[in-house]
């Protein structure tokens, strides 16, 4: 029995870092060769790091509604003044243009406000709880906000409320929907699709009619119908609530088919029949050799459906259905940018559909990555 | 009934104290469903009516084609299916004789310390997603060791018997070749000393060069160990080398069953030794006008009448039509289920009798 | 494309490959899964290659046909190959899905697979996959194609031909999927069958079946067959000459008998002692080849079977790289430094000849 090969390879330490790796391990190193899943995974991550800056990075009080700066075009902060280094914004004077009566503002040249990093503004909670009211940006003269609320980077909505400052909001909710939202996708498609697959029988006829009578319901439709019932009195967070719900309704059907096929090709695999004839549990056969065997193919499955709960928050939003203001979502952003003719005078409205954009393509790399990597073992 | 003597006779065969195992009457049937409703239409009779024993310390051979029902046979005698019906008497260490096909979970689980099972695949019969510690380690585990120190100087214990070096035992399967699984595989099965192996196909995944090593292995565990194997395996020449006795199966029923060299060399079935005749022999100066065996496996789900090799045997008669053979000892330890037995003069396998 | 270059191929064979390499450039390096082989075949005559899981035989039989799974590439070597009008051609230097390579495809060289199953279309009836083959290469009307195929699948054997030519790849049972195949293989009578573990899937009784009927088929037809597999019982019983294969090199050909009598290198020499007999059980310890197959991308330098030699020498083996060359007083050729010392060894001829 002495008959093991010695093999004498330059790169043992190589061969042994392979020998020891787990899953996650081989996983990250496929991974790690997916160029485009890479560079996605570096944009979503600054995109959710934006969670607990939104109000830090905002120029302005997001909420804040001003009369006299509405539809106001994107504002550039020019950082030199005659050759030295002094960020200021030109002042505005609004006026209407005398033919078209449309609200237009001329630049002031002379008018220069003064910028600074870290400046003072508006007061907010820090994560939710840290009073605070420092901004990356702002006027070096707090009184400044008090006659124009802020420095309008994206410009204004139509009723003068800062872009740049409700961008950054927007973009924490209808991120966070996305998680929440799979979340409970997740919770809901392992546990149906688990017991549907593992156990079989009459349960599994049950369930795969219910997800069959589901799938028969066209999508949209069902959307509105069910965002149609969410109370009018309900809170802002409980509407939030009770939207992740609705796109979750749709999403677990899929996971649970996924997790069920998986369960059942697992359930022949001898290496499960090796087990249980080890004495080992229902339990550990399912939590310690079945479920690690496909870990990483739910993961590839979130990261490409979350991009689905996006746009249907979005969707949703836009078609005024789901989240309400003075909540703000890119969808509820996107709602002025409904009429054609307001998109044609005032496109900067438009530019919220560009992180949209952004997030769901990054998304849909990273899944792709994710599932290339996720079959360690294939090749 | 024709089960009744025979039951007696095997039990006489092997009524003494150093039966391990002994099956009779055996049956697995499938049901084969049809529609939306699942409506029985019929029985796939895979083992129909088998019986034999395995004595302590033997290795039985078990052969056939695939789909004889070798393999359902091996997973009944494990309880890795449950029986249609028959027997599976055990007999522990302590004498006492149990019926593995009826008895309860926990029963059952404490049976598990004392069979245990090689797999045919070594590439999918290991957990990819578990270090070797965590694999030969488990039976350890769920019998109630907690020690992780107790079970890892264990599994060193193990990997070392099997050829192995300790130290691979943080790796994963992913790092080793087919021969080198298949040890893992033993070792596993080693975990919790058990009497009795059930090999279902241990060998047949590997290369030629390194099933000799596999098949060495075993055969040093054995008389290590003093284990007691059931070795299922479609390849003659293997199994001459590593069993004591060999039966054999067609279409769920045992053919024949006697000790190797007897049934090598003086086959009593006609397809034993059409079954011998058939192996391609590793040696060209023997290129003989050989016998070939016509026509196909009959189907479990609708075997023929009478006896079930009778569409594709050459000394068929009218009585193999139409009534099915007794499965008796027609000579002391030679088992044979065939109407004409004592009658035919069979080819066996022997170098002297293989024509130039 | 013609090649202008003329290929090695003597008048009294039917193909030649000289040096033929095969690598799989991967993301995690090169895999040489062809380095090296050489073999001949005569007409009527049929070539067993041996060899274990990796050592590249199959690729060598894919690489005939030109049919290489991607991203493999053909790097060295030539296939010399003769076709009809008696002009010889070096297969390798043919575009995959040229009008020749396709024509030799059918017509010329046949390929008979492993898994008879996964070769048919199970969306088409076996007559219609059957019939397939012969359109495309022969000028049959369509009556003459049906009467082709029921006489096609006589041959092979198959009961109820016409009933059959109506049926589907899964309603038949192994033995007669692979029966339908060599069928397809011979529609179009083929010079060089190829067969790639042809009874690998099959069952013993079987394999004994099918062997014969290819057996009987090539004396009728006058075919060269190139046997795949890697059971040496096959190839004693089927082959008149054999090629081993280990890690992608030929490391020892030669006549059968000879082969089986009088192994030349270790590699063989182990094969064939780890078989256990069929006839006695003359030894309780099987001798075995110590150690287990190499990865890929782990190939020993020097001579790659030495990990597992029985018969290493310490600095030569691992220093050179033993040369495939004829063993004089027999008709073997073999590569190992047993037979040939370094500096014995002759100039690889695979560049050589070209």
């Amino acid at each position: 029995m002495a008959e093991q090969v010695i093999t004498a390879t330059e790169d043992a330490f190589e061969e042994e870092e392979f020998s020891i790796a787990s899953q996650w391990q081989l996983m990250w190193w496929r991974f790690r060769k997916h160029k485009p899943a890479i560079v996605s995974a570096i944009i979503l991550g600054i995109f959710y790091l934006l969670f607990p800056l939104a109000e830090f990075l905002g120029t302005g009080d997001p909420a804040q509604i001003s009369e006299p700066y509405h539809y106001l075009r994107p504002q550039v902060i020019r950082f030199f003044d005659d050759g030295s280094f002094s960020p200021h914004v030109n002042g505005l004077r609004p006026y209407r243009d005398p033919m078209t009566f449309q609200k237009k503002y001329e630049l002031l040249p002379d008018e220069k406000i003064g910028v600074t990093f870290f400046a003072k503004g508006f007061e907010y909670n820090f994560l939710g709880f840290i009073k605070a009211d420092r901004h990356l940006i702002g006027f070096t003269d707090p009184a400044t906000l008090d006659s124009r609320p802020s420095i309008f980077l994206l410009g204004s909505d139509s009723v003068g409320r800062d872009s740049w400052s409700r961008l950054m909001l927007a973009n924490r909710i209808s991120l966070s929907i996305g998680l929440i939202g799979v979340a409970i996708t997740l919770i809901l498609g392992i546990m149906m699709g688990g017991i549907s697959g593992y156990y079989g029988g009459w349960v599994d006829t049950i369930i795969q009619r219910i997800i069959e009578v589901k799938s028969a319901i066209p999508t949209l439709p069902l959307w509105m119908g069910l965002s149609a019932a969410v109370p009018q009195d309900w809170t802002v967070l409980q509407v939030y609530f009770g939207i992740t719900v609705v796109l979750s309704i749709f999403g677990w059907t899929g996971m649970a088919r996924t997790v069920r096929g998986k369960f059942l090709a697992l359930r022949e695999e001898d290496y499960v029949m090796a087990a249980r004839l080890s004495g080992s549990g229902e339990g550990r056969i399912m939590f310690r050799h079945m479920l690690p065997g496909f870990y990483s193919h739910i993961i590839a499955t979130i990261s490409l459906s979350i991009p689905s709960m996006i746009i249907g928050e979005t969707s949703l939003s836009f078609l005024g259905l789901g989240l309400r203001p003075p909540a703000v979502s890119y969808g509820i952003m996107l709602i002025q940018a409904q009429n054609p003719v307001t998109v044609a005078l005032y496109p900067w409205l438009m530019f919220v559909a560009l992180p949209v954009i952004i997030v769901i393509l990054a998304f849909n790399f990273l899944g792709d990555g994710l599932r290339d990597a996720a079959d360690p073992y294939g090749k | 009934m024709v089960e009744e003597t025979k039951q007696d006779t095997i039990a006489d065969d092997s009524g003494q104290q150093d039966t391990l195992l002994e099956v009779n009457n055996l049956r697995k049937f499938f049901p084969i469903t049809k529609g939306f409703l699942k409506r029985v239409i019929g029985q796939v009779r895979a083992v129909d009516d088998v019986s034999f024993a395995i004595r302590q310390g033997e290795t039985l051979g078990l052969v056939g084609e695939s789909g004889c029902g070798k393999t359902t046979t091996a997973r009944c005698i494990m309880r890795a299916l449950d029986p249609s019906s028959g027997e599976i008497l055990y007999r522990t260490e302590d004498g006492s004789l149990i019926d593995v096909s009826t008895i309860g979970p926990a029963p059952l689980r404490e049976l598990r310390k004392d069979m245990q099972m090689i797999f045919q695949d070594p590439f999918t019969s290991l957990t990819p997603r578990m270090s070797l510690l965590d694999i030969v380690g488990e039976p350890l585990l769920v019998h109630g060791e907690k020690s992780s120190r107790v079970r890892s100087e264990r599994v060193a214990e193990l990997l070392r018997l099997v050829g192995l070096r300790p130290e691979y035992m943080r790796r994963f399967p992913h790092a080793f070749s087919g021969g080198e699984r298949q040890r893992i595989g033993i070792a596993r099965a080693l975990a919790l000393n058990p009497r009795l192996v059930v090999a279902d196909e241990p060998v047949s995944a590997l290369d030629v060069s390194v099933q000799a090593q596999v098949i060495n292995l075993l055969s040093d565990l054995q008389e290590q160990l003093n284990l007691t194997y059931l070795f299922v395996a479609h390849d003659l020449s293997v199994v001459r080398h590593i069993s004591d006795r060999v039966a054999v199966m067609y279409v769920g029923k045992m053919v024949e069953l006697a000790e190797t060299e007897e049934l090598f060399s003086n086959p009593k079935h006609p397809y034993t030794s059409a079954l011998l005749q058939s192996v391609p022999i590793p040696d060209p100066k023997n290129k003989k006008e050989r016998f070939v065996l016509e026509g196909e496996v009959a189907s479990p789900a609708n075997p023929p009448e009478g006896c079930y090799f009778n569409p594709r045997c050459a000394h068929a008669t009218d009585v193999c039509r139409t009534e099915t053979p007794v499965f008796e000892e027609i000579e002391p330890k030679h088992w044979v289920a065939c109407h004409r037995a004592s009658e035919l003069d069979l080819r066996g396998l022997t170098e002297a009798a293989t024509p130039s | 494309m013609t090649t202008n270059v003329s290929p090695n191929l003597a008048a009294d064979e039917v193909i030649s490959v000289n040096g033929l390499k095969i690598h799989y450039p991967t993301d995690e390096g090169v895999v040489k899964a062809v380095d090296g082989v050489d073999f001949k075949l005569k007409p009527g005559e049929t070539l067993g290659v041996v060899g274990e899981s990796g050592c590249g035989k199959s690729t060598v039989g894919r690489a005939i046909l030109n049919i290489l799974d991607k991203p493999g590439k053909i790097e060295g070597g030539e296939i010399a190959w003769r076709l009809p009008d008696d002009r010889v051609i070096d297969i390798t230097k043919l575009d995959a899905n040229s009008r020749m390579m396709r024509s030799i495809r059918g017509a010329g060289i046949a390929l008979v697979f492993q898994e008879p199953m996964t070769s048919f279309s199970p969306l088409h009836t076996v007559g219609n996959q059957v019939a397939e083959a012969l359109r495309l290469h022969t000028d049959l009307s369509e009556q003459g194609i049906v009467d082709r195929s029921i006489e096609l699948l006589q041959m092979v054997g198959i009961p109820n031909a016409e009933q059959r030519l109506k049926e589907y790849a899964f309603q038949l049972s192994g033995g007669l999927r692979q029966r339908a195949m060599i069928a397809m293989a011979l529609s179009c009578e083929p010079r060089l069958l190829i067969a790639d573990e042809p009874t690998t899937a099959l069952d013993v009784t079987t394999q004994a079946q099918i062997l014969d009927l290819l057996r009987e088929l090539q004396q009728t037809n006058d075919m060269s067959v190139i046997l795949i597999t890697h059971n040496l019982g096959v190839i004693a019983e089927m082959a008149d000459n054999v090629c081993v294969m280990y890690l992608g090199k030929a490391v020892e050909s030669g006549p059968v008998d000879e082969i089986f009598a009088n192994p030349q290198h270790p590699y063989t020499q182990g094969l064939l002692r780890s078989i256990p007999s069929i006839y006695t059980r003359n030894v309780e310890r099987l001798p075995s080849i110590r150690g287990s197959i190499p990865h890929p991308f782990n190939r020993p330098s020097g001579c790659t079977f030495r990990p597992r030699c029985p018969n290493y020498m310490d600095g030569v083996c691992d220093q050179n790289t033993p040369v495939f060359q004829p063993l004089e007083g027999t008709s073997q050729m073999v590569s190992c430094f047993l037979h040939h010392k370094p500096e014995e060894q002759t100039a690889p001829p695979a560049e050589g000849v070209a």
